[in-house]
């Protein structure tokens, strides 16, 4: 127990010294204030822009852009993933699909993903959900196929029924496997949705960093980037929670 | 630091600084002309200024490498950018004018959906209309607030969104947006395909003080370091824009200056040049300060900039002076 | 001797495709007595698990058939104690054991009252919460087997399930499997590679050739019931029994040496 809050405690305090360390090298003249502003010059711009509800407005409209994108394209991954993994002829005939969409920078069909869906939050959440989606399937698939034969064996000789099979031996043991594809997806789909939020946007984190850099107000670009490693953190933290909820066992 | 880092490498690789190329950031549009018409036709070369070109996808993109003297040229459109670079102190300098909007060469246009022609037709009944802006605090998004402004309504009266001005055409075509800030070769070139028509270009209202666009801009350490080599830049330069001035005009160069323009801009449509509005170009220079005022006032009220920069002062004038000493001046109109 | 179990007739089978094609089993017919305890020993790669599999149902014979006699009652044919990772990580003890009965979709707290008994068996009630990779590999063969019980089948398969474990927790596994199969009166089918222990477990041993395999030999074990692994092996027939079985074993752990060796040769 003591070295969790240990280890707790140092993952606090390690950022917290990476800004001492950036504010003292700011008052020293280290950094020229003139590109990079102090900590303290970002806390103050990003506390007047919370004091006039335009921070909440751009975090609420990327957290829900975000979250529906990230489950929109994390459901069907893990479904088409589970059956992909458990028919090599499904296998045989959608690998080569998904070998050739998964690298395709997301963000580059940005313009053509606003002609399908227009320009407002559907076309974000389209590009959010596709990234997630092939990390899913790819993730899930290998889950999948590393399952132990023998659980299937199991299963068999002690009459599982399909349903059963699958809610109970498929999907936990393919579990810490989609998990791990989740924890990548979830990175990929924020640097995706910012990199979205730069190009057609009126709201959002990316359009707060593009548009202060674009009138170079820094400060606020510096707002938005901390915003950015927060929610990062966050959601990654969410994450983190559901998979000890999800696969206890593995938590041991 | 990293300056540091730079200065000491420059220092090993660059030997005298005279022998160093001009670094000029371009966006390759039309109002980055008179650099191209220099090169082309070598009036940097008997100016003895060797220049390289750095290509940048927006003018606020290349205010802090002018302003760390990576690049040592820049024409920079009029923005919020531009007041915040002053503002912040960083080590920028307005040179001299470069474009404007002037009746009969007026660029910036506000264009709508062809389908919006019978119903919309005066500023009015813009209200609650989504205008596309390919940046925000921008001088098309001044205009529109001028435009708004003009019949006594706001640029809070339109909704806004932002997107780079090739995206705007299926914008429209989709019906997402009902019309974009844009400037040549797009208005002509949507209206063209039926998309959106000119629906007022920014010389139908802005008439005193016209709206100015764009300005050149010098970096300060390099005028600071190497003034000679900045007054013969300027002299070669405004040879430059007075080709392209009598190119606008009709005039005997235009045929040249249309040659150099499809070699180095995107617009490679030849037709294209007789059909649109060029921007208008100052032959001598001259900064319209109430222009740039009034531009800062108005972004300063709408919260992009926050400092109030001296405009005056921001701007060193020394090297068109000389330049104008040399050529004399011109008739501007 | 009391009313026949399993009928095993004459199975075959070959592995992998026309080209490389292996014989995996050949004419194996055995005759299992209703309650009798068989083990099945053999050089590794002779079909033993294989005889297990297609008695279990997991997999298909080429020819032959499995009979099993049901008792009447409304049970399983077969449930199988499996090699060492046979449980769900994902379940906790108290699932694992309680598995059978979920999939007959028997209702949680139904569950719960029936996985006492076993649990208490095995004596491992303090740790139904905990998940298989907390407990030990004897604990975690314990579970196994007692989730084979609580299936109640007609017949036990046992594949090796002590292979893992270390000799002192073999022995201490062999005696709790031998009280509490006393009391059961199941009919078992357990494969091993350990000659010892078969004679410690079986009323009779069956000896298998290498590959493809074949029933050698199928020596009775007399030791009376109830048995007890450990002291069993102070007797001197204990030794002379496993001596003469070894001395069947030799030649097919030889035969099947060479050939592996052969084929590395041939590889090389």
């Amino acid at each position: 127990m003591r070295t969790v809050t240990q280890e707790r405690a140092l993952a606090i305090l390690s950022p917290l010294a990476v800004l001492l360390l950036w504010q003292l090298a700011s008052d020293a003249g280290l950094i020229d204030q003139r590109y990079v502003p102090s900590p303290a010059a970002i806390a103050k711009a990003g506390w007047s822009l919370a004091a006039t509800g335009e921070l909440e407005k751009h975090v609420w409209a990327s957290l829900r852009r975000l979250s529906i994108g990230f489950v929109l394209g994390a459901g069907p991954g893990i479904l088409l993933g589970i059956v992909m993994g458990l028919s090599r002829w499904v296998r045989a005939a959608l690998d080569p699909l998904v070998a050739a969409l998964y690298p395709i920078p997301k963000v580059a069909i940005l313009p053509l993903l606003m002609l399908v869906f227009g320009l407002g939050d559907a076309s974000k959440v389209a590009v959010v959900a596709m990234s997630v989606l092939f990390l899913s399937i790819i993730n899930t698939t290998v889950g999948v196929v590393q399952l132990d034969r023998i659980y299937f064996d199991v299963a068999r000789n002690y009459g599982t029924p399909w349903y059963r099979l699958f809610a109970r031996v498929i999907l936990p043991g393919a579990l810490p496997t989609i998990f791990a594809g989740l924890r990548i997806s979830l990175g990929v789909s924020l640097v995706v949705l910012v990199s979205a939020e730069f190009v057609a946007s009126n709201s959002g984190i990316g359009y707060l960093i593009w548009s202060s850099w674009q009138t170079l107000v820094v400060e606020n670009m510096f707002v938005g980037i901390i915003v950015v490693t927060i929610l990062g953190v966050l959601t990654t933290f969410l994450l983190h929670e559901c998979e000890r909820l999800l696969v206890p066992w593995r938590q041991i | 630091m990293r300056r540091l880092l730079l200065a000491v490498l420059i220092g090993v690789l660059g030997g005298p600084a005279f022998a160093q190329p001009v670094k000029v950031g371009d966006l390759g549009i039309l109002a980055d002309a008179p650099f191209y018409i220099a090169i082309e036709k070598g009036y940097f070369k008997d100016a003895d200024v060797e220049v390289s070109l750095e290509r940048f996808n927006s003018a606020a993109q290349a205010t802090a490498p002018l302003s760390t003297n990576q690049v040592q040229v820049v024409g920079g459109g009029v923005s919020a950018a531009l007041y915040n670079a002053f503002a912040r102190d960083w080590p920028v300098r307005i040179a001299m004018a470069r474009t404007r909007d002037w009746p009969g060469y007026s660029s910036d246009t506000l264009v709508l959906r062809n389908d919006l022609k019978a119903t919309v037709t005066s500023a009015k009944q813009l209200k609650g209309k989504m205008i596309a802006l390919n940046a925000p605090a921008s001088v098309l998004h001044f205009m529109l607030g001028r435009l708004m402004e003009s019949e006594g309504l706001s640029i809070d009266d339109v909704s806004t969104i932002n997107m780079a001005w090739p995206n705007m055409a299926p914008g429209m075509e989709t019906k997402a947006i009902d019309g974009g800030m844009v400037v040549e070769p797009f208005a002509t070139q949507f209206a063209a395909k039926g998309i959106s028509f000119p629906f007022k270009r920014a010389a139908d209202f802005m008439k005193s003080p016209p709206l100015e666009v764009s300005v050149v801009l010098y970096s300060k350490g390099w005028t600071d370091k190497n003034p000679d080599q900045a007054r013969a830049f300027t002299l070669a330069y405004l040879k430059g824009a007075r080709d392209y001035f009598d190119a606008m005009k009709g005039g005997p160069k235009r045929a040249e200056v249309v040659d150099i323009c499809i070699k180095y801009t995107s617009l490679k449509d030849k037709a294209m040049y007789d059909k649109m509005h060029w921007s208008y170009m100052d032959p001598n220079g001259e900064i319209s300060f109430d222009g740039l005022r009034d531009q800062q006032d108005w972004y300063a009220k709408h919260g992009f900039v926050a400092t109030k920069a001296n405009i005056e002062a921001m701007t060193d004038r020394r090297f068109l002076d000389y330049a104008l000493e040399n050529l004399g001046r011109v008739d501007d109109k | 001797m009391s009313a026949i179990k399993i009928q095993i007739d004459r199975l075959a089978k070959s592995f992998g495709q026309d080209g490389g094609k292996v014989r995996a089993l050949a004419d194996f017919t055995l005759t299992v007595a209703d309650g009798e305890f068989v083990c099945i020993v053999g050089p590794s790669g002779c079909g033993k698990t294989t005889v297990l599999r297609i008695v279990a149902g997991l997999e298909k014979a080429d020819s032959g058939r499995v009979d099993i006699r049901p008792s009447g009652a409304e049970r399983p044919l077969n449930a199988m104690v499996f090699q060492e990772h046979g449980l769900f990580p994902w379940m906790t003890v108290e699932d694992n054991v309680a598995l059978s009965l979920e999939m007959r979709g028997v209702g949680k707290r139904e569950r719960r009252e029936k996985v006492g008994f076993f649990l208490d068996m095995i004596g491992l009630t303090r740790c139904r919460r905990h998940y298989p990779q907390q407990l030990s590999g004897g604990m975690r063969q314990r579970v196994s087997l007692a989730r084979a019980l609580m299936a109640d089948p007609e017949i036990l398969l046992m594949d090796e399930p002590f292979a893992a474990l270390d000799a002192q927790n073999k022995l201490i596994l062999q005696d709790e499997l031998l009280s509490i199969w006393e009391g059961s009166q199941k009919t078992v089918l357990f494969i091993t590679h350990g000659i010892d222990e078969a004679i410690a477990l079986g009323d009779r041993i069956v000896v298998m050739t290498a590959q493809p395999g074949r029933i050698k030999a199928i020596v009775p074990v007399d030791f009376p019931r109830p048995r007890s692994a450990a002291e069993l092996r102070a007797d001197p027939r204990f030794g002379a029994l496993e001596l003469s079985i070894w001395r069947m074993l030799e030649d097919e752990v030889r035969a099947t040496r060479a050939r592996t060796e052969g084929r590395a040769e041939g590889r090389a």
